[in-house]
C-alpha cells in the first residue's frame, strides 16, 4: 500500500464545496481510484445525519460499490469531514475503522479547510501523504 | 472439490462445500463488521450461516463505515 496518494485540485476543490454544502452535518462518501491515486469521489447520504457522527447505508454503499466497480476503478477508501474539529482520525474514526487497507480520507473545516488522509489499522493511525496533482 | 469464487471482484480457490461464514474465516472477517452480498444480493445477518458458495458465485465483502469527528 502506498504511503502517499495523489489527487487533482478539481477533486479536492469538489470535496471541500460538499462539506461546506452538509455543514454543520457531517458528509460523507467513498474514494475509487487505485492505490495511491485517487480518480473520483463518490458522495453519499450520512445515514446519521449528525454534526458529530457519520455512518453510510449498507445498501446505498453496495450500490457505490457496484457503480464504482462497473466504471472500471476500484474502491480505496472513503471520505467524511470534520465540521469544527481538526482533519485527524477522531477517538470514534479509530474505533469504527474495521478496514486497515482503506484510505481515509478527512476534510477539517475548522478555520482554513484541511484535507489529509490516514489508514488505521487495530488501533493505529498512519498518515498518507496527500500530493495534490493538477486537474 | 475445488471452486472458484469471486471476492470483491477478484477470483479465489475455496474448497467446496464452502459457506459464507467459512469464506470469511479464511480471509479474516468478523461478519458483525460487514455487509455481504452473493451475487449481487445482500444476504441478512440472519441468513449469514445458511449460505452455501458454488463455484464461480460473486461473493461482495463491504465493511462497514462510519466514524465520526469526537
Ligand atoms: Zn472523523
Amino acid at each position: 500500500m502506498s504511503d502517499r496518494v495523489r489527487i487533482t485540485h478539481a477533486l479536492l476543490e469538489q470535496l471541500h464545496a460538499q462539506a461546506n454544502a452538509d455543514a454543520p452535518l457531517e458528509t460523507c462518501g467513498i474514494l475509487a481510484g487505485t492505490d495511491g491515486e485517487v480518480s473520483a469521489l463518490y458522495p453519499v447520504r450520512n445515514a446519521a445525519a449528525s454534526a458529530t457522527y457519520y455512518s453510510i447505508d449498507p445498501a446505498e454503499q453496495f450500490a457505490t460499490y457496484t457503480t464504482i466497480r462497473e466504471s472500471g476503478a476500484e474502491v480505496i477508501g472513503v471520505y467524511h469531514s470534520h465540521p469544527a474539529s481538526p482533519a485527524r482520525p477522531s477517538a470514534t474514526d479509530i474505533a469504527d475503522a474495521h478496514d486497515p487497507e482503506a484510505l481515509y480520507l478527512i476534510i477539517s473545516l475548522l478555520g482554513e479547510p484541511t484535507v489529509r488522509a490516514w489508514r488505521i489499522a487495530e488501533g493505529v493511525t498512519d498518515e498518507v501523504t496527500i500530493e495534490p496533482t493538477e486537474g | 472439490m475445488a471452486i472458484k469464487v469471486f471476492i470483491n471482484g477478484r477470483p479465489e480457490d475455496a474448497e467446496a462445500p464452502t459457506t459464507l461464514p467459512e469464506l470469511l474465516a479464511s480471509v479474516k472477517i468478523r461478519p458483525e463488521v460487514a455487509t455481504l452480498a452473493v451475487n449481487k444480493v445482500i444476504v441478512r445477518r440472519d441468513d449469514i450461516d445458511g449460505v452455501a458458495l458454488d463455484d464461480g458465485d460473486e461473493v461482495e465483502i463491504m465493511l462497514h463505515l462510519a466514524g465520526g469527528s469526537e
